[in-house]
């Protein structure tokens, strides 16, 4: 028996046999393979993001060579966060620990949760289960998202008691890119945590693509 | 480009360069000065125009052309060897870059320093305490010869000894800060000069007197010189492990009162034993007030002084053994004990010598006699010859002299005042003449060379050279390439500063076998180096800040009393009152403490930062303290609060942007 003439049995069956829903093992057999593998791949991509860099930013002054880097990761914040909080505090921003502490908490869960999301298609049979599959689509717009309200919201908190409040106003840092904040030139950039989520978005979507392409094909059938 | 380099080398030809120059500056900057940025880069015609213009306008000569390549050190380069030099009466080290001779740090070791605090933490107090003689506080010292550590007769680039001639004192640096972490005090003799000198593997600091006293820093009148004063060398044991020296593990050797003078250690063919010299073996005690001949004349009158062999490794079995007097809580090996296990010879040196340097190999012991035109060269096969064959004269505290003829491989003449020598790579040694203003090159015989035991060549110094230093020259390696001529005088070489002169440092280029080039001239304004060592730089690892917060830079631990950011606070106990602050750009927290007169202050002060370059002092003025902590110290300074009044406190480093707000009060109540 072929893997299409079983998919289109399993299609047929499902249509026919009071909509049996097939979960786990029978749903796995009864998807096409490449729509299996390609979201485990989105998984585990998922799942590989997790010790990586979703983000960093780079300060450079004439007085620091080499610059001083930040790095945003799952689980912690990277670089020199401690000479960063030090600057910082001259303009009354809030030490980086203390941003977004709630993303932060929720962050290592939620990836999880949202790897195990990719899979839902791949292991329960039915269309609908695709539904599950927005999370780690939107996973990567939701980080972005937040990402930018958080740099608008803590450019935009400063204390106005801070030695340099005068000098320095509110400002959104840039989120991609070169900026400057004071005499620092900053260069932002998305990490290979960040690409993974993409790539593992792009593949849920091919996934999907696939996928649609089986069923159009077994209604034809 | 080979347009330009023909230009420039014409050019230079005319302009009396010749060729010589012409092909440095075209090898250097022409051809192969891809390395610097693109403003330095050259322009096609430009650079071999506008250097030459330079040299003519600035009025160099093609040799100042070479030298300037060879020790120009472009902003933001590293220079490649370290020097580290003593710093005469100023009492402290002085760090100097190589080839730029930039002074890169002053190493405050037995004098006060404002400037790092030296002296005013709780911390360096407590150092300099222990250097106290009768309980009196020194503040002061004459630092003389510096010895890196040593493993297996290299320097290992992690400590660095220095003695005090004034206190008779040594202390250890350590070169992960380059900061002083202990000093000794000799517990025998008043004053010093025969140190320092590691033995090869650092198992012993070698320190020996210098002016003959009784031992044991007591009274005896000069009448009885001959029986009551006494020369002595102690061998300090040093713990690497610790990174001290520990006195209960040390001893001594009682000698003659001879004036002992410079040492130096053996290494391979002479491991085990150590060398010192001596000058007045006439045991001349001065009274030139009295009609008698004055020290200098006194001093002088013989022939020859003794070069005293000592044999440290069989010394050190008769300690253990426990055949010793206990002088003021040292260990001390009497001269007949000495004599009797066969620790301690003599051996004829022509008279008034300064130097002994033993060869890379530990073949040959090399003295230079002031007042004589040779260094004369003694081997050490011909010495253990001698004792072996035990056929001795004596001297008048029984002593076994070696004869000199016995012991003596060869004398070079080299000129007026030879005084101290180090080698190199290429089988030369190198040695002062001091009354000749010039340092003599002259070729070791074998193994080292065929030519042997020849005058090779001289340069002219300017003025009265006392040590030299080759890169690595005392050691079982030495690297040859440059020597530092250490000159006492500098007369007319620098922009005239009123009637006090420095001294003056020269950089001299040894790496060409057909003659030595002076390439550079440096002053030391505040001290006067006797000797000095060259390390490869890579060889010292210096860290850039301290391992943690809260850093106790004397234990190498973490302090007890290191204060975390928010857990600063001012705990009274009774009239004692504790600090605990810290300090980060820009500010201390606390940054105002209240006490009550007569109080007892404990302040503690932990510089919190993690970056390099972050220091912070703490100024406190009416109190006389001023220290300073770098990224991630922690000290303490304790006073008392006996005057009322309002005081300021503030940081006295540039910090930051917000520098002088950096500042808090410290308020004393009536």
């Amino acid at each position: 028996m072929t893997r299409m003439s079983m998919v289109q049995r399993g299609v047929r069956a499902g249509a026919t046999q009071e909509r049996e829903v097939a979960v786990g093992v029978r749903g796995w057999l009864r998807r096409r393979r490449a729509v299996r593998v390609t979201l485990s791949v989105a998984a585990l991509l998922l799942l590989a993001s997790f010790p990586l860099s979703y983000w960093s930013l780079r300060l450079e002054a004439p007085q620091y060579p080499g610059g001083l880097p930040f790095t945003m990761h799952v689980t912690r914040l990277g670089g020199n966060v401690q000479e960063i909080d030090e600057l910082n505090h001259y303009i009354g921003m809030k030490k980086l620990e203390d941003v977004a502490t709630l993303e932060r908490r929720l962050w290592p869960a939620g990836l999880v949760a949202v790897a195990l999301l990719a899979l839902v298609p791949a292991v329960v049979d039915g269309r609908w289960t695709w539904i599950f599959a927005l999370g780690p689509l939107l996973y990567p717009v939701g980080f972005v998202v937040d990402l930018y309200w958080r740099l608008y919201t803590t450019g935009h908190s400063l204390d106005p008691h801070a030695a340099l409040s005068s000098s320095v106003h509110a400002f959104t840092p840039r989120l991609l890119g070169s900026g400057m904040i004071a005499q620092f030139r900053t260069e932002a950039a998305f990490g290979p945590g960040y690409y993974f989520a993409l790539v593992a978005a792009a593949l849920v979507a091919v996934a999907f693509w696939l996928d649609s392409r089986s069923f159009a094909r077994g209604r034809r059938a | 480009m080979a347009v330009t380099r023909r230009e420039l080398i014409k050019s230079a030809a005319v302009g009396g360069g010749g060729l010589v120059v012409g092909g440095v500056i075209g090898k250097t900057v022409l051809g192969g000065g891809g390395a610097a940025g693109p403003a330095a880069q050259p322009t096609a015609t430009g650079l071999p125009q506008d250097a030459l213009a330079i040299a003519k306008q600035r009025n160099l000569n093609p040799g100042d052309i070479v030298a300037a390549l060879k020790t120009y050190t472009p902003s933001g380069k590293l220079d490649t060897h370290y020097l580290f030099a003593s710093g005469g009466h100023s009492g402290q080290v002085w760090v100097y870059g190589i080839p730029s001779m930039r002074i890169l740090k002053v190493i405050p070791v037995f004098s006060h320093s404002s400037y790092q605090g030296w002296g005013y933490s709780d911390e360096s107090l407590e150092i300099l305490k222990r250097g106290q003689v009768n309980g009196k506080l020194t503040t002061w010292g004459d630092t003389h010869h510096p010895a890196l550590s040593e493993t297996k007769g290299d320097y290992d680039g992690q400590f660095l000894f220095i003695n005090d001639k004034a206190g008779g004192r040594i202390a250890v640096i350590d070169l992960r800060d380059f900061m002083t972490k202990q000093i000794v005090k000799n517990p025998l003799i008043i004053d010093d000069h025969g140190g320092t000198f590691v033995t090869p593997n650092t198992e012993y600091v070698i320190e020996s007197c210098q002016y003959s006293t009784p031992l044991g820093w007591s009274y005896a009148p000069l009448d009885e010189y001959k029986d009551k004063y006494r020369g002595a060398v102690t061998f300090w044991k040093f713990d690497r492990q610790k990174g001290r020296i520990d006195p209960a593990q040390s001893w001594s050797m009682e000698l003659p009162p001879y004036f002992q003078d410079l040492a130096d250690s053996g290494k391979l063919a002479s491991d085990g034993w150590a060398f010192i010299n001596s000058f007045n073996t006439e045991m001349a005690t001065g009274g030139d007030a009295e009609g008698k001949p004055p020290m200098e004349v006194g001093a002088s009158q013989r022939d020859m002084d003794y070069l005293h062999v000592i044999n440290w490794k069989k010394a050190e079995q008769v300690v253990s053994e426990g055949m010793v007097d206990t002088v003021n809580g040292m260990r001390l090996i009497r001269m007949d004990m000495a004599v009797k296990h066969g620790l301690l010879y003599l051996i004829p040196e022509p008279k008034s010598p300064h130097g002994v340097d033993v060869a890379p190999k530990g073949d040959y012991i090399v003295v230079s006699g002031k007042l004589d035109p040779h260094v004369t060269v003694y081997s050490f096969k011909k010495i253990q010859d001698a004792i072996a064959k035990g056929s001795f004269d004596q001297d008048s505290y029984g002593l076994p002299i070696i004869r000199f003829d016995d012991a003596m491989e060869a004398q070079v003449q080299l000129g007026l005042g030879p005084l101290h020598t180090q080698f190199d790579n290429q089988g030369f040694g190198y040695t002062s003449l001091f009354l000749e203003s010039a340092v003599a090159r002259w070729s070791l015989g074998a193994p080292y060379r065929q030519d042997g035991w020849k005058l090779a060549g001289k340069v002219p110094i300017q003025y009265n050279v006392g040590h030299v230093a080759a890169v690595c020259g005392d050691t079982v390696n030495p690297l040859g390439a440059y020597l530092v001529s250490l000159n006492k005088w500098s007369l007319d070489r620098f922009a005239p500063t009123g009637p006090h002169h420095t001294v003056n440092l020269q950089l001299v280029d040894i790496s060409r076998p057909e003659g030595m080039q002076v390439l550079y001239d440096v002053p030391t304004p505040d001290g006067e180096p006797h000797y000095a060592q060259i390390i490869p730089a890579d060889r010292v690892k210096p860290v850039l800040v301290y391992p943690e917060v809260g850093w106790s830079a004397v234990t190498w631990s973490k302090d007890p009393n290191a204060t975390a950011k928010g857990k600063e606070r001012v705990v009274r106990n009774g009239s004692k009152v504790e600090v605990f602050m810290t300090a980060v750009r820009s500010h201390y927290t606390p940054d105002v403490v209240s006490v009550r007169q007569g109080d007892t202050v404990v302040w503690h002060i932990t510089n919190i930062e993690t970056a390099r370059n972050a220091s912070h002092g703490f100024a406190l003025p009416g109190y006389n303290l001023g220290v300073v902590t770098d990224p991630g110290q922690t000290l303490t300074v304790t006073f008392q609060a006996d005057t009322a009044g309002t005081y300021p406190f503030y940081c006295t480093e540039f910090c930051s942007a917000l520098h002088l707000e950096m500042m808090g009060y410290f308020l004393v109540q009536a």
